[in-house]
């Protein structure tokens, strides 16, 4: 099989994830805090992990990460669990499902109100718009860094400085980020930021977290509350973090897996990451761009680096395609709105792209003659 | 005769309403295609070295495959259509009478 659907999730997961996961299974399964003494988890895996990718993201205060099943979970406790005060939250039109199906359920039957910034044919957000809405009161600001359909990088450090002269809370969703970018939740004056562990973190699916600033905290309530481990007489949540919103037994080969996910971008560099996946991009778009049957979207954002290669083919249907690859080469890539469904009156030409999109995404692990296979293959589909 | 192993419904991201999934206990042939291919508008993409195939039929539904594996799939053409469900019971219906036969 030859795996183009990183963006979904990466596979496969670098070597010591398998093997850290494995030798844990093996050896014990659960809460390292709980099979300890329980009264010191300085050395324990989870700490070991926050640790990490607090210093990761540039976080200050590494209690501040909180673990979660991942970034949905994540933005579900940012938007349903905070004491709106303006009503009104900005967002773009680049976001995905896991922060518009939140937004629309809020602001059902509520006054909150919801404003869209657009973006370009490429992905990027319009900053002359933006402009315009951080100057009337807003709550959050909430931003998809990496976009997952054009694979388009938004200028986080800008619109953060701008979003904290305006005094909003400044949210990033780095759901296709997070391992695949460079991030400084300093530089950048982040208020929280969603991630999740089992993209272009490598590790597995069902882990992931956030970061929460000391000023947003104050007005976030958790979702879930429970046991936590500590104060167990008290009949209230601990205020401390990271059990405020920790609450339940925690995933621990998820963080385990996470630890060492990170530890292996951590080793092999995001720019090498970056640069090995912009490449095999550029196979698919020098084997395919003059074929006049295809339409690729934003060349512009693959010429300056980026890792998705989406496209159609003339006369023959998204899911065709896709269909086609899996079952006649044994090629997997992902076709539709990849959960981003306002993006696609944006970008592309007399709405080519109105039925979505396929998406090819590598990894650090796919290889050149994968990428050729699978231009191979588009070829022979289109019959060239 | 070949038999129905599995179905399965099938949800896509485009929201397309019925897709059924159809396994069989044997790979798909030539003569599986062109049969079915009788009752509708086949199109058969023979220059793969594993040939798709997509049979229109006028009942409003479509059968597609790949030759040599062993599932296929019955979807719904229009998925605006009312009752779409008792169209792809017909497609599905349609592909057992074929199956009969072989």
């Amino acid at each position: 099989m030859i795996y183009l659907n990183n963006s979904a999730t990466t596979y496969p997961k670098p070597p010591e994830v398998i093997n850290a996961i494995s030798n844990a299974f093996l050896s014990y399964e659960g809460d390292s805090s709980r099979l300890f003494s329980g009264d010191s988890i300085d050395n324990d895996i989870i700490s070991l992990a926050r640790k990490k990718i607090a210093n990761f993201f540039n976080i200050k205060k590494e209690n501040n990460l909180i673990f979660t099943s991942g970034s949905t979970e994540s933005l579900n406790l940012l938007i349903r669990g905070f004491e709106y005060q303006h009503r009104r939250i900005i967002t773009t039109v680049t976001e995905h499902n896991s922060v518009l199906r939140p937004l629309y359920r809020v602001q059902k039957g509520s006054s909150i109100e919801l404003s869209f910034i657009p973006c370009d044919g490429d992905g990027y957000i319009d900053f002359d718009v933006l402009s315009k809405e951080v100057s009337k009161p807003f709550d959050y600001f909430i931003i998809n860094h990496a976009s997952n359909v054009t694979g388009s990088i938004q200028n986080i450090e800008k619109i953060g400085e701008i979003v904290k002269h305006y005094n909003g809370f400044f949210i990033i969703d780095a759901s296709q980020s997070a391992g695949a970018e460079s991030i400084d939740i300093e530089k950048s004056n982040v208020d929280f930021i969603a991630f999740t562990g089992h993209k272009s973190l490598y590790g597995v699916s069902g882990i992931g977290g956030f970061y929460v600033s000391d000023e947003l905290k104050k007005v976030l309530n958790p979702l879930k509350v429970g046991g936590t481990g500590v104060r167990s007489l008290e009949k209230t949540q601990p205020q401390e973090l990271p059990f405020y919103y920790e609450a339940g037994t925690k995933n621990y080969m998820g963080i385990l897996s996470l630890y060492h996910g990170v530890s292996f971008v951590e080793k092999t560099s995001i720019e090498a990451i970056k640069k090995h996946k912009n490449r095999m991009v550029q196979i698919a778009f020098n084997n395919l761009k003059n074929i006049k049957e295809i339409n690729i979207v934003s060349p512009n954002v693959i010429q300056k680096g980026g890792s998705i290669f989406a496209f159609n083919v003339n006369n023959f249907t998204n899911e065709d395609i896709v269909y086609i690859l899996k079952e006649s080469f044994d090629i997997i890539v992902r076709s539709g709105y990849h959960c981003a469904p306002l993006m696609f009156d944006y970008i592309g030409y007399d709405k080519i792209f109105s039925r979505g999109t396929i998406r090819v995404t590598p990894s650090y692990f796919t290889t050149e003659s994968e990428m050729e296979s699978f231009c191979f293959a588009i070829k022979e589909i289109v019959g060239i | 005769m070949i038999s129905v192993v599995n179905t399965k419904d099938i949800l896509n991201c485009v929201g397309d309403p019925f897709i059924k999934e159809i396994t069989l206990d044997s790979p798909i042939t030539k003569e599986i295609i062109f049969k079915l291919g009788e009752g509708g508008e086949l199109e058969y993409l023979d220059r793969l070295k594993k040939p798709f195939f997509k049979i229109s039929y006028s009942e409003n539904y479509l059968i597609k495959g790949v030759e040599g594996n062993n599932s296929l799939r019955v979807i719904l053409k229009d998925p605006e259509l009312k009752n779409g469900d008792l169209v792809i019971k017909k497609g599905f219906n349609y592909l057992l009478s074929v199956l009969e036969y072989i």
